[in-house]
């Protein structure tokens, strides 16, 4: 075999594990997470997102303050009906004070996972709690149950119930609030939004996140968002407090 | 005089305004009350629980823990009682009176400083309680706010969620690096261990925004908080927390409660949105200018200790 050939093979070979490598980062099979005492695929630590969503989910320039990123929208475009991109474009306008982040009020389901802050993921046989740093926001995501049938208030964080699709849990939410945003640009959805998470370990310290998002109120399709949840790496790794209200109306008195 | 009275009313209204949230209305009283001690006298309950502790074995982890994990309910929750005012009360304007939870000092008494029992008096009429504001109750007042507690248990973490306000702690079970001392949290840093069947859960970095009761009990950012969680029969764990700071108290106290297993069929920890909903009542202590309770550094304490003396 001459040196050309070999080199041949061997970038073929780097190009197949690239590729390989790839896909099983996405699809997340290639990775067997490690099990909780109760067997489940093990999902607790603490985690957080690296990325721009918070700003806009959408691919967006830079601006004073908000670095610009790139999409977690899957294909970038999210399918507003004509007279729901009217409303956005308003919120948009109004975004630092109609956004329910600028009263420190909640902020929904999934834009809680990519707030720039932490978050900690506890499993039980039964229930997995995600508990954010932003607001001591909580989430019970309930295994094998059925939603609420009709619930005496919207909620903020809407009604989670899970199920394991293999090493994949999977979270439908219902019952949201119309409150809240999926960004601080306004991107929005109303009361009859539908989200579906997939939470899939791809690595000792990665979660693929997966959402779909339904709510023909605003969406002409369901619609995808995806990105990675990074493992908080510090030794000293721990939630704090960012109880934003409570600085919001101390501000108040200066 | 007359704003102070009517803040006075609104941070008691707002307070009970919070307790009926439909976080803590959703049931009928159906949980366990079959016990071996009775709960309706903390001290009563406190001698008995020490009794009968020594001669029950908990069920257990698979690590060999006592299992603490389940929904829990104070009975007599925060309607009344220690969340009015830790000290034994009566009946009166926004109070429904209850024993005194403190089983030591025996006699039932906060041990306040001269200087801490005057300010004491004044705060809860110039400033808003802190869960009329939506803000968290620190520790241990976030352990007997609202009725329902939810405790999860992990090999690493006691997590323990409550009800009202809607907020959780993070007890780790094992060593963790520190937290750095100018780091201070409403619910504080906290580190759990075993001793025996006990757990042991040791709580500084307060930032003491918060107070013990709503008659004003206050503590500094010195406050070292140790809670006592143990089993006393399969339905009840008795509670125990000791307060230390000697800026505000002549010495340590230590307060009791018991937790009965909520045995509601189904019951899941609602969504508590308070500040979400609470921009009325805001405005309006704005408009009679009464701000949320700023808290008192341990600086300004140790200076009135010293005036006082």
């Amino acid at each position: 075999m001459n040196s050309r050939r070999v080199m041949l093979v061997v970038s073929g070979v780097l190009m197949l594990l690239a590729v390989t490598g790839q896909a099983q980062d996405q699809a997340g099979e290639a990775y067997t997470a490690p099990r909780t005492s109760f067997g489940h695929p093990d999902l607790q630590g603490i985690w957080q997102v690296v990325n721009a969503a918070v700003w806009n989910i959408q691919d967006h320039t830079a601006e004073l303050g908000v670095p610009a990123g790139q999409s977690v929208v899957v294909g970038n475009e999210i399918p507003y009906r004509p007279s729901a991109l009217v409303q956005r474009e308003e919120n948009y306008q109004n975004r630092l004070t109609a956004d329910t982040e600028a009263t420190c009020r909640m902020v929904g389901v999934p834009r809680i996972t990519y707030m720039p802050y932490p978050f900690q993921i506890v499993q039980t046989p039964t229930q997995i709690s995600i508990l954010y740093e932003y607001a001591h926001t909580v989430r019970n995501i309930y295994l094998d149950s059925d939603h609420v049938e009709d619930p005496v208030e919207r909620l903020w964080m809407g009604d989670s119930r899970g199920y394991w699709e293999g090493d994949t849990l999977v979270v439908d939410v219902i019952h949201f609030t119309d409150q809240t945003w999926l960004d601080r640009s306004g991107n929005y959805h109303s009361e009859n939004l539908h989200v579906v998470e997939r939470y899939t370990r791809t690595g000792p310290d990665h979660i693929l996140y997966e959402v779909t998002i339904e709510d023909p109120e605003i969406f002409t399709e369901t619609w995808q968002m995806r990105m990675p949840l990074y493992r908080r790496q510090e030794e000293n790794a721990r939630l704090l407090e960012y109880e934003c209200y409570a600085y919001l109306e101390y501000s108040r008195e200066e | 005089m007359r704003t102070q009275l009517l803040s006075r009313r609104m941070a008691a209204s707002a307070a009970i305004i919070t307790l009926l949230l439909p976080a803590s209305s959703v049931f009928s009283q159906n949980w366990v009350a079959e016990s071996v001690c009775p709960d309706n006298v903390p001290a009563v309950f406190h001698q008995c629980a020490l009794e009968a502790v020594a001669s029950f074995d908990p069920p257990r982890t698979a690590g060999g823990r006592p299992k603490l994990a389940g929904y829990w309910r104070l009975p007599n929750g925060d309607i009344g009682g220690a969340y009015e005012d830790l000290e034994e009360h009566g009946e009166g304007l926004d109070f429904s009176g209850g024993p005194a939870v403190i089983v030591d000092p025996p006699d039932g008494q906060i041990p306040m400083r001269a200087w801490a029992e005057a300010r004491r008096g004044e705060l809860p009429q110039r400033y808003i309680h802190h869960n009329a504001a939506c803000f968290l109750s620190g520790v241990p007042n976030n352990m007997y706010h609202g009725e329902e507690r939810q405790l999860l248990q992990t090999p690493d973490n006691l997590v323990i969620l409550t009800g009202n306000t809607h907020t959780y702690r993070v007890v780790p079970l094992g060593p963790r690096p520190p937290v750095g001392d100018n780091i201070r949290l409403w619910e504080g840093v906290s580190s759990g261990r075993w001793e025996g069947d006990t757990l042991v859960i040791e709580t500084t970095n307060q930032n003491a925004k918060s107070w013990l009761d709503q008659s004003g009990t206050f503590y500094t950012e010195d406050v070292h908080v140790t809670e006592r969680l143990t089993l006393i029969d399969l339905d009840t764990i008795h509670y125990e927390a000791t307060i230390d700071d000697p800026n505000v108290f002549t010495r340590h106290f230590t307060v009791v409660f018991p937790y009965r297993r909520n045995a509601v069929e189904g019951f899941e920890m609602p969504e508590s949105a308070c500040y979400e909903n609470n921009e009325g009542l805001m405005e309006l202590y704005r408009t009679v200018g009464v701000t949320p309770y700023p808290g008192i550094s341990p600086e300004e304490a140790r200076e009135a200790i010293e005036v006082q003396q």
